[in-house]
């Protein structure tokens, strides 16, 4: 286990008595990238801002590298944040930019060096032959590249880095996403991404944080988000397509779907903490098995549209307990409106709490 | 509903040819995503079947009959554009029969109309609200609704979910995609985003440089690219583009020792007899990872990570870095070297950029 680069504990923040963090926890390690993943107002930038000490907290500590920087001025903090907008300065053209925070106070390189990183840099995100342009003359993705070439010039203990590739088409964004694995490759930097995009997060990072509502819902590996999913929203906001949901109760030891064939042992779900009655079920589509109709034993949906997406495809299947959606190979000929069967298979499952969300199921860990 | 023709039209604006010498037939209730980069004639076309934009040459037919010299509101066609237009000041019920009201259709029959958009569309509840308290997928629903609630002749549309947040427009193409089909209604479709091309469509019809460059139904763009350019612009990851030198016994793969053997005879005579410089090009998912040392294009691997259930993972061909992406469940690979899925490997001319080893859609 290495050491905690940045700890955020008891975060808290409210925009005109709007809370935008409501006392948030997050732990990301040296050497690591670490993917903040939630949706638009979820935290995410007050997160990273509040890291920067580019706001006031509420209340709540922030440690940076070992020291507390609750009360440090942005300044001082040995970070870089790179935003969505850019927030290049339109004075200088882009080699100035880059170099800017070379030559800041704090942090100041002899002209020589600053010559050198900065050419290094350029390189690595092409963006040599921009160099003496003006950023004003940059198209959306050249600018992005510069402010984030701006940020990595400089070697902060930390990258901060807010939706930095969402404005990019995707084969740049592709491309910038392997050059930052590539960075953190070499410069063994750490990084905190945040993102709404579950395939990005996945693509970049070590470990993940699904951020709701101001607090960090779970954190950890994807596969271990994956083993053991901590609410339904954190199954909705994970996979893709994200977590099946279906309305379910627990009756004489067996979970009833809605409207379903299938009658799951309760003991197939290992340890859960509730008697009986309304339960959501979450399957990770991955798991559901699916067919033609009137396969037995087996429950049957609707398929309410079909996602062609070159090597397979992805169906909507309505069923009376609620839609869920898979990836199915292309040998499965389904179209709008087509019959199908689907089953859960044994211990495939989670049972969640149907007011709270929380999971209620405990498998025993195989290991 | 109607089928639509294009012939040989051609659209100019001074001496600039937007669209050029293009013939496309759209079958009655077919959904036809026109996809290109921005500039490629696509949205000009799609506003001269509209009537906003007159042909310079050639015609447009709706069930055989020209109608280029109808004007747009002659044609009975239905246009939604980025930027929904709803009137802020009436209910969204309001909003959804206006057409019809405008038009001074008996009550009767609006009501009938109403019911069954209400139940195709499962608007319920939203009908009374009004559109500043819908979120942005619901009011282009709306808007959706009020065009085809008055049977047009084609529904027209224009990026309709390019303005939307990026979270609800994964939602909406799969709610339009189901509403299309249930509807039946004749629909063109314009959007620079491969991804929603390839959902949604019955046929994708691919544009560069104001000419079409292939109609094919979405796996057949996919799997069987006419060009360098539709192999490119379809798919994510990218489809790597690697260079290819014909040399005796093979392929030999850009800088590197590496010749591919298999395949070969996929390749017309032609173009190893030229010695031709060609291309190779292979979807990341057609590379795999294999402990196979001595598999004759086995390369090394140059960074390698796991994801859920899939391993991404790039190689290097000289100062060039490609990617591949293995979703099989197996372990093995872990040794570091790739292999290409010889069903997976497409070969072009690298200077016109066509496909040499079959003969792709027209």
């Amino acid at each position: 286990m290495s050491a905690p680069m940045l700890q955020l504990q008891g975060l808290k923040k409210a925009y005109r008595g709007k809370a935008a963090l409501r006392g948030l926890d997050l732990t990301v390690n040296d050497n690591e990238i670490f993917a903040l993943l939630g949706p638009t107002g979820a935290g995410k930038s007050s997160t990273l801002l509040a890291s920067a000490g580019l706001i006031d907290l509420d209340a709540g500590r922030v440690t940076l590298a070992g020291q507390d920087v609750t009360d440090a001025d942005p300044a001082s903090r040995d970070v870089a944040i790179v935003f969505e907008g850019f927030n290049l300065l339109p004075v200088l053209d882009v080699k100035d930019n880059i170099a800017f925070a070379l030559r800041s106070p704090a942090f100041r390189e002899d002209e020589k060096e600053v010559a050198l990183r900065v050419g290094r840099t350029a390189e690595l995100l092409r963006i040599s032959h921009l160099m003496d342009r003006d950023v004003g003359t940059l198209s959306g993705g050249e600018k992005q590249r510069v402010a984030i070439a701006r940020a990595l010039v400089r070697r902060p203990v930390m990258f901060l880095l807010d939706e930095p590739l969402s404005a990019l088409d995707l084969k740049l964004r592709e491309g910038l996403r392997a050059e930052l694995r590539q960075i953190h490759r070499q410069h063994r930097s750490t990084m905190l991404y945040a993102t709404h995009d579950y395939h990005g997060a996945i693509a970049i990072a070590d470990r993940v944080g699904i951020i709701d509502a101001g607090i960090i819902q779970q954190a950890g590996t994807i596969e271990e988000i994956y083993a053991r999913p901590a609410s339904v929203i954190v199954g909705k906001l994970v996979g893709s397509p994200s977590m099946a949901f279906f309305d379910a109760a627990i009756d004489d030891g067996h979970v009833v779907v809605k409207g379903a064939e299938q009658r799951l042992p309760v003991s197939e779900f290992g340890t859960v903490r509730a008697g009986g009655g309304k339960v959501l079920l979450g399957v990770w589509p991955e798991d559901i098995e699916i067919g033609v109709a009137d396969a037995s034993g087996a429950s049957t949906g609707t398929i309410y549209a079909v996602d062609n997406r070159g090597f397979e495809r992805a169906i909507q299947v309505d069923t009376p307990a609620g839609s869920f959606r898979k990836v199915v190979p292309l040998s499965m000929p389904f179209t709008q409106g087509d019959a199908c069967s689907f089953r859960i298979p044994q211990g495939g499952g989670f049972l969640f709490d149907a007011a709270s969300g929380k999971r209620i199921s405990q498998m025993e860990d195989v290991n | 509903m109607a089928e639509i023709t294009l012939k040989n039209l051609s659209i100019e604006f001074g001496d600039f040819k937007a669209v050029d010498d293009v013939n496309l037939t759209v079958k009655d209730g077919e959904f036809v995503v026109y996809l290109g980069p921005s500039g490629c004639g696509k949205t000009t076309t799609l506003r001269c079947i509209a009537g906003l934009v007159k042909a310079t040459r050639g015609d447009v037919l709706f069930d055989g009959q020209r109608v280029n010299d109808l004007t747009a509101s002659e044609r009975n066609i239905a246009m939604v554009f980025q930027f929904v237009s709803l009137y802020p000041h009436l209910s969204i019920k309001e909003n959804i029969v206006f057409p019809l009201k405008a038009r001074g259709i008996a009550k009767a029959e609006i009501a009938r109309k109403l019911d069954w958009v209400t139940d195709v569309f499962k608007l319920g509840d939203e009908l009374r609200r009004y559109p500043g308290a819908l979120p942005p997928g619901a009011r282009q629903k709306v808007a959706l609704a009020r065009a085809v609630i008055r049977d047009p002749a084609v529904l027209l549309l224009d990026e309709p979910l390019s303005a939307i947040d990026e979270q609800f427009r994964e939602e909406m193409r799969w709610e339009l995609g189901h509403l299309q089909r249930q509807l039946g209604v004749t629909t063109i479709y314009v959007t620079h985003d491969q991804r929603e091309a390839m959902s949604l469509a019955d046929r994708i019809v691919l544009m560069n440089d104001s000419r079409i460059v292939q109609v094919s139904e979405p796996d057949r763009m996919f799997f069987d690219p006419i060009n360098v350019f539709a192999g490119q612009f379809i798919g994510s990851p990218s489809m790597n583009l690697i260079d290819l030198v014909p040399v005796s016994g093979g392929l030999r793969l850009g800088d590197s020792e590496v010749t591919l053997t298999e395949k070969r005879d996929r390749l017309p005579q032609w173009a190893l007899a030229s010695k031709r410089p060609l291309k190779l090009g292979v979807r990341p998912l057609n590379v795999h990872l294999t402990d196979e040392k001595s598999a004759g294009d086995a390369l090394p691997v140059d960074d390698i990570f796991s994801v859920g259930r899939e391993r991404f993972f790039s190689f290097r061909i000289g100062d060039n870095i490609y990617q591949g992406v293995d979703k099989r469940l197996s372990t093995g690979g872990t040794e570091g070297r790739v292999h290409f899925e010889p069903e997976g490997l497409l070969f072009f001319d690298a200077d016109t950029g066509r496909r040499v080893d079959a003969e792709a859609a027209a």
